[in-house]
């Protein structure tokens, strides 16, 4: 019964600071992020830290917007704990290529930066749901670098050149309805 | 945008350009904004889209971030719950896992000298079933009613108290003197003398009274397997207790058939 409570119900126990609550979300939701981060390089240090920014993520933004979770509560957690750990991993890949280094910033400016790219990777992914599968299904491969030769076996194409044009028009397709996006506006890049 | 800038953004965000290229491709994004826009929204599509990367936000001129900064400055309260509620449900976690790690220890030994005494049927060693037995005696009193003699009355008190020394010389004198309760005076000074290692009159006391046609002369056997349980010699107990169990009628009949399985 409890399981499936409105997402709401938690951003708002987060928000009246509600301890039993919060234990309940750590007890139900933890042990998850937990295995994820152990199983992607991290510790259990990473994981207890990223589950707090995530939490921390959730009722900051839930304290100035009442945003609505589509999914369910446990994937939207899930999500925001995996991406500031996708965050936090190349962090330190910046760090070692220094290919656009990121300043080190005080850390709750860096919070509220990674709050605006949840943002973004939201409206990318919803945005990406928008497109046909077909092309959902080739921008996939794209995105993951698979090679165009490997793209031509699995999507059944005639050529590479055939592949790249379909990469070409799904991407386009995906631009044009990012941009229209009234979301977008306010995470462009100057 | 054309397919063939398309496919240099591409190659500039897979690191597939040269030293040259890369240089003649960051010129143009100095001088070019439409080139420059284009490749600033494929590369946050490439980098958030790529499960092995993320998007950072970089140069994004936004009010949204500083009201996040600010309500995240005012926020240190919630953000020591938060630690504090992450330290109690850790420690509870550990507290659970080690009580479970200690169950699960606790069984998985049981478990492991379960199988071990399957596997290898471990017996109980004759010195542990010796004294299992001799500490479990149920044997008949030596006091009748209105008996005159008085110092057996006393032995069978040492005997009690396992003062075997003073015990044992007033059981053979009475064995001697005495006709009735022949067999069970046999059994106290048999186990007397097995208590005080004088194995071998023991024996012969026992063997007398196998030999005996005294009521209860089978006790005999019994108490001389008892004894060489107490030498350790599991192969006569052994042979004594095939004996007994080879006639219904014999003392312990149904004993001896559990006690040759223990062995």
């Amino acid at each position: 019964m409890t399981h499936n409570r409105d997402p709401s119900f938690y951003l708002n126990a987060l928000l009246e600071e509600n301890t039993k609550e919060i234990q309940v979300v750590y007890q139900r939701y933890f042990p998850k992020v937990r295995k994820f981060v152990l199983q992607n390089k991290g510790q259990q240090q990473d994981a207890e830290d990223i589950f707090q920014k995530a939490l921390l993520q959730l009722t900051i933004r839930y304290q100035k917007e009442k945003f609505i979770i589509k999914s369910s509560f446990e994937a939207y957690l899930f999500t925001v704990c995996k991406n500031l750990w996708r965050r936090e991993l190349n962090k330190s890949k910046n760090k070692v290529t220094n290919y656009e280094v990121i300043e080190l910033k005080a850390e709750n400016n860096d919070m509220a930066l990674s709050i605006l790219e949840q943002k973004r990777w939201e409206l990318f992914d919803e945005t990406l749901n928008l497109i046909s599968e077909n092309c959902q299904k080739i921008l996939k491969l794209f995105f993951a670098k698979t090679p165009y030769s490997e793209m031509v076996k699995q999507m059944n194409y005639n050529s590479e050149t055939v592949a790249r044009q379909r990469v070409f028009k799904c991407k386009a397709k995906l631009i044009e309805l990012v941009k229209k996006d009234t979301r977008f506006n306010s995470l462009k890049e100057l | 945008m054309n397919l063939k800038d398309d496919i240099l953004i591409e190659h500039f965000l897979r690191n597939e350009l040269s030293k040259k290229e890369i240089t003649d491709f960051l010129d143009r994004l100095k001088t070019d904004s439409k080139f420059k826009e284009h490749f600033l929204i494929e590369k946050q599509l490439f980098q958030t889209l790529n499960e092995d990367k993320w998007s950072f936000i970089e140069n994004v001129d936004s009010k949204e971030i500083i009201t996040y900064k600010n309500i995240y400055d005012k926020s240190d309260a919630l953000k020591q719950i938060l630690k504090q509620e992450n330290t109690n449900y850790q420690k509870n976690l550990k507290k659970k896992n080690t009580s479970k790690l200690i169950y699960f220890v606790a069984a998985s030994i049981v478990a492991i000298l379960f199988v071990i005494s399957s596997v290898f049927n471990v017996k109980e060693t004759p010195q542990n079933l010796y004294a299992s037995y001799i500490n479990n005696l149920d044997l008949p009193s030596l006091i009748t009613r209105g008996a005159t003699n008085n110092d057996l009355a006393k032995a069978q008190q040492y005997f009690e108290d396992k003062n075997y020394k003073e015990a044992l010389p007033i059981f053979k004198e009475a064995l001697i003197n005495q006709t009735k309760q022949k067999a069970t005076l046999y059994i106290y000074t048999g186990i007397s003398q097995t208590e005080l290692h004088k194995y071998t009159k023991a024996e012969k006391t026992l063997n007398h009274l196998i030999n005996s046609d005294l009521l209860g002369s089978s006790k005999g056997y019994w108490y001389k397997m008892l004894l060489y349980l107490k030498m350790n010699d599991v192969e006569k107990a052994k042979s004594i207790l095939t004996k007994i169990t080879s006639d219904k009628s014999n003392y312990n009949y149904e004993e001896a058939q559990k006690m040759l399985q223990k062995l």
